[in-house]
């Protein structure tokens, strides 16, 4: 099957299917896909563009998603961390080669994949073109629970997306045998015609997940506290982590990365290159998975590592079916939940049925995760666009490869214009200078003042450095923060001499021109211990509490935040070193807490201009009181030869002894006085409490929820209490015990007092 | 009129009930007016009636339980007995709309409060979870601010 000519817009030519601008410029490496930079990220917009985005950003739902690209089929994991990751649907340029392998090779292309660059998520086809087949990744564990295989399981999955799973782990439906466990999903892109379609593999769904590069994978390797050996970095889309090929009848598996084992306390172990470092299949054999990259973690709750293409294992517990349908609806297209409605179902503005989907868009072509389904997907915008082009611009949206500049890409946090809050993007400065540095920075800035303070040279260079501006007065304030300030700060460093008063210190620091940094501390699902979303989660009977360093703990609420994001990021007044903890519920910040995160540093610094004018002082007394010393002597010997008298002479001569002696002493004085002029001190702040820098660095949720009694049997109560509710519904829907408080009892042929005995026995509670 | 006699082991709350058949077509005759919701119901003595606790009334087409058996005069026994509305009507019951509080289906506890639920007064879990991100604090990274 090739691709339809008519789904993208022409720009030239490829085995006789049209491309678009953007294709085109990659093909001719005339543009090397770095588009711009907001708050500090390099954005990259690649593949074929227009019309709509998948994934917006790769935000889900406020949740950043973390996806796969497997042989042209996008395996996805919801909710891992705060990374982003990025979707595009490439075409292949190269004759005879996948968009897969097309994908990775542009991925491993330096002037694609720029340092810290990212692709923003861009469709080409007209939406009723293409039909997304959703498949999902089932594991089924063992009965002893230690071991598991993976299996595509279109039963599993419809079981899974139309029921809640509990636990992970699937009961309704299902018998004990057969439960099973959705760990991820995939899609296969369908394209044609409105009607008919079919899938095509040179239709590569590339997604790009950092670390793209060494420095990123530095990073990431930080960002989540995770070990790697040294010899061990596949970077960027490596072809040869994991894929899946064949008919998932028989999963070949094919892996290069190492697998990571998360042994449950916090530790990682690798098993070292287990498999062929080679793109051939590997037969998945029973218990592979098992001891490679499945484990029975610590609260008996499964967890499911990658070791993928940087090494960093991707942790994540049982999704459910609804996370997948709204990672797929992330694509803002049409999906299916089987291959056959993906091909041969109607999508557009047809007739259509309730097995077709369709990603909700704002006007800005963004996507949440949002869905409609069947009929109601007619009145979605994208629904009706036969020129992804120009019907998309002319609805509004922003189209990502018009002829000119590109858009700038929204800033994430804006995705929900209603539910998010938006930090303002200018920054605020007071009319002190700031000038972040290091530890050894700061003590060469205050040894150059003490050298300047105790070589000076002359009263001239005093007079000029000194006396009009004493450097330690120049100096507010120093405050210690626990993070490179430097990294946080949005607007532009330059590094500047630091000068005080007429003294240069000879020390560069980057001047700061932002006053308050943003730091993001990262975030985690609020799922309740067990995952048991049940009345024990909330209050009065749980409690939670964020330990946020620096600020303390803070209560918050359960109702809150469960099932939700909870992201937390720091104000910082770099001036003051005053934060405050935003808790974030998703993208909109629900809760705060104050706090004070710089330490202020007391400095002590010679008062050099203090010293200086009591030098100037000392020295003229010396020399006065050596003027006066030598007048003294000379008036005693003018009395003595005047008086003319022994006992005048003598008396003269003991008073003019005297007198020498008194001026003498004062010229001494003078002299101790100069020579030994105390230094003037001063120091320029206080000690700030330093007690936050001992204590843990991260923030930290903590949950608090009742047990059940020793022994309690939950089967045995149900049969004889049933679980409290408020559901309205026929009782058709209810099995067991079942307790009512009213009924619509019409319809049954009985009389009066019947009636008012069925409704009796219905309160008091029956057995269905 | 005729009755048939069974007996069943289900909780009068089950809906559903399981019935095992004692003897059928036994005939009453109504020496009094009969109560549609708590019947007495005469007939002739027979030993094995007394295994009966369930009886259906052909006439009333109604299902009963039997609370009570006595022998008359007369070789004659009285059965004493209360309307089954759940089995009788159990046809009707599963199209009902009503408002569940409290289901064994469920299959969990839901988010509405359960005081009935054997919840520890005393003990709780806890759980923990750090964030991904923590402040790294070198002091050899530009991590003072001097404010001049």
């Amino acid at each position: 099957m090739s691709i339809d000519t008519n789904i993208l817009p022409s720009q030239g030519t490829w085995n006789g299917i049209t491309y678009s601008r953007r294709i085109k410029a990659l093909i001719d490496d005339s543009e090397s896909g770095y588009i711009s930079i907001v708050d500090g990220i390099k954005r990259r917009y690649n593949g074929n563009c227009y019309a709509t985005y998948a994934g917006g950003e790769g935000r889900v739902n406020s949740s950043f998603e973390h996806i796969t690209f497997n042989s042209n089929i996008l395996t996805s994991t919801p909710a891992l961390e705060n990374r982003p990751v990025n979707i595009s649907l490439v075409l292949s340029d190269v004759a005879g080669q996948s968009g897969y392998d097309n994908g990775n090779y542009r991925a491993t292309v330096p002037n694609k994949l720029n340092d810290d660059s990212y692709i923003c998520p861009v469709l080409s086809f007209r939406p009723d073109n293409i039909c997304l087949a959703v498949r999902a990744l089932v594991a089924h564990p063992a009965q002893d629970m230690e071991s598991e295989s993976l299996f595509i399981s279109d039963v599993a999955f419809a079981n899974i997306v139309n029921d809640t799973p509990y636990e992970g782990i699937m009961e309704n439906g299902i018998s004990d045998d057969e439960q099973y466990i959705l760990v991820g999903w995939y899609v296969k892109p369908y394209v044609g015609t409105a009607t008919s379609r079919s899938y095509t593999e040179r239709l590569g769904i590339m997604t790009e997940s950092v670390p793209a590069s060494y420095a990123a994978w530095t990073n990431a390797e930080a960002f989540y506290n995770v070990y790697a050996p040294n010899n061990q970095y596949n970077i960027g889309l490596s072809q040869s982590s994991y894929y899946w090929t064949g008919d998932y009848a028989t999963i070949n598996y094919s892996y290069r990365a190492p697998a990571v084992r998360y042994l449950g306390d916090g530790d990682y172990v690798f098993d070292g290159n287990y498999g062929a470092a080679s793109q051939t299949g590997y037969t998945f054999a029973n218990g592979d998975v098992s001891r490679n990259s499945w484990d029975i973690i610590a609260d008996s709750k499964l967890a499911y590592k990658w070791a993928r293409w940087s090494d960093y294992p991707v942790i994540f517990p049982y999704i459910t079916g609804d996370e997948v349908l709204r990672n797929v609806a992330a694509f803002g297209l049409f999906f299916a939940l089987t291959e056959t409605a993906a091909a041969t179902e109607t999508i557009g503005t047809g007739t259509l049925s309730d097995s077709i989907y369709l990603g909700i868009m704002d006007e800005r072509g963004y996507t949440y995760g949002e869905y409609v389904q069947g009929s109601a997907c007619r009145t979605e915008p994208q629904s009706s666009w036969t020129d992804a082009v120009a019907d998309a611009e002319a609805a509004g949206y922003a189209p990502l490869d018009p002829a000119g500049q590109l858009p700038e890409p929204p800033d994430p946090t804006h995705y929900d214009k209603e539910n998010a809050t938006v930090l303002p993007a200018t920054g605020f400065i007071s009319g002190n200078d700031l000038y972040a540095i290091n530890i050894g920075e700061l003590q060469g800035i205050l040894a150059a003042v003490s050298l300047e303070a105790a070589g000076l040279a002359s009263q001239l260079e005093s007079v000029q450095k000194f006396l009009t501006n004493n450097p330690i007065d120049v100096i507010k304030g120093t405050v210690y923060y626990p993070f490179d300030v430097t990294d946080y700060i949005t607007t532009e460093l330059t590094k500047t001499e630091i000068v005080l008063g007429n003294v240069s210190t000879g020390v560069d620091g980057y001047k700061i021109t932002n006053r308050v940094a943003v730091v993001d501390m990262g975030s985690t699902v609020y799922y309740p211990p067990d995952g048991l979303d049940d009345f024990r989660s909330y209050e009065p009977y749980s409690s939670a509490e964020l330990y946020l360093p620096y600020c303390g703990s803070v209560k918050i609420t359960p109702s809150d935040y469960i099932g939700h994001t909870i992201n937390v990021k720091y104000l910082i007044d770099i001036e003051s070193g005053s934060c405050l903890a935003l808790i974030y519920r998703d993208a909109l910040a629900i809760d705060s807490i104050a706090g004070q995160i710089g330490v202020q540093i007391p400095i002590t610094g010679v008062q050099s201009a203090s010293l200086a004018a009591a030098q100037e002082q000392a020295n003229r007394n010396s020399i006065n009181s050596k003027v006066a010393a030598a007048a003294a002597v000379v008036g005693v010997g003018a009395a003595v030869f005047t008086a003319g008298s022994s006992l005048a002479l003598t008396a003269a001569a003991v008073g003019g002894t005297a007198a020498i002696s008194a001026a003498a002493s004062r010229a001494m004085g003078a002299d101790y006085a100069l020579e030994h002029q105390s230094i003037p001190y001063k120091s320029v702040g206080s000690a700030g409490a330093a007690t936050g820098t001992a204590n843990e660095q991260c923030v930290r949720l903590v949950i608090h929820r009742p047990v059940m009694l020793p022994n309690a049997d939950l089967a045995a109560f149900a049969k004889v209490n049933g679980f409290a509710c408020c559901i309205t519904g026929q009782l058709s829907a209810f099995s067991g015990f079942t307790q009512v408080s009213s009924a619509e009892l019409d319809d049954i042929p009985c009389t009066a007092g019947e009636r008012a005995a069925i409704l009796s026995a219905m309160q008091a509670g029956i057995i269905l | 009129m005729t009755i048939d006699l069974y007996t069943t082991t289900d909780d009068n709350r089950v809906v559903n009930k399981t019935l095992t058949a004692v003897s059928s077509n036994i005939t009453v005759r109504p020496t009094e007016s009969l109560d549609l919701l708590a019947p007495v119901f005469y007939v002739d003595t027979d030993d094995d009636y007394l295994a009966a606790n369930y009886l259906y009334c052909s006439t009333f087409d109604r299902y009963y339980y039997i609370n009570d058996i006595k022998l008359e005069t007369g070789r004659r026994m009285s059965l004493h007995c209360s309307l089954d509305v759940l089995y009788t009507y159990r046809n009707y019951l599963s199209g009902v709309t009503a408002t569940v509080i409290r289901s064994e289906s469920l299959g969990r506890p839901s988010t509405i409060p359960d005081k009935r639920l054997p919840v520890d007064p005393q003990r709780y879990e806890l759980k923990s979870v750090k964030f991904s991100k923590t402040f790294p604090q070198d002091i050899n990274k530009p991590s003072y601010v001097l404010i001049t």
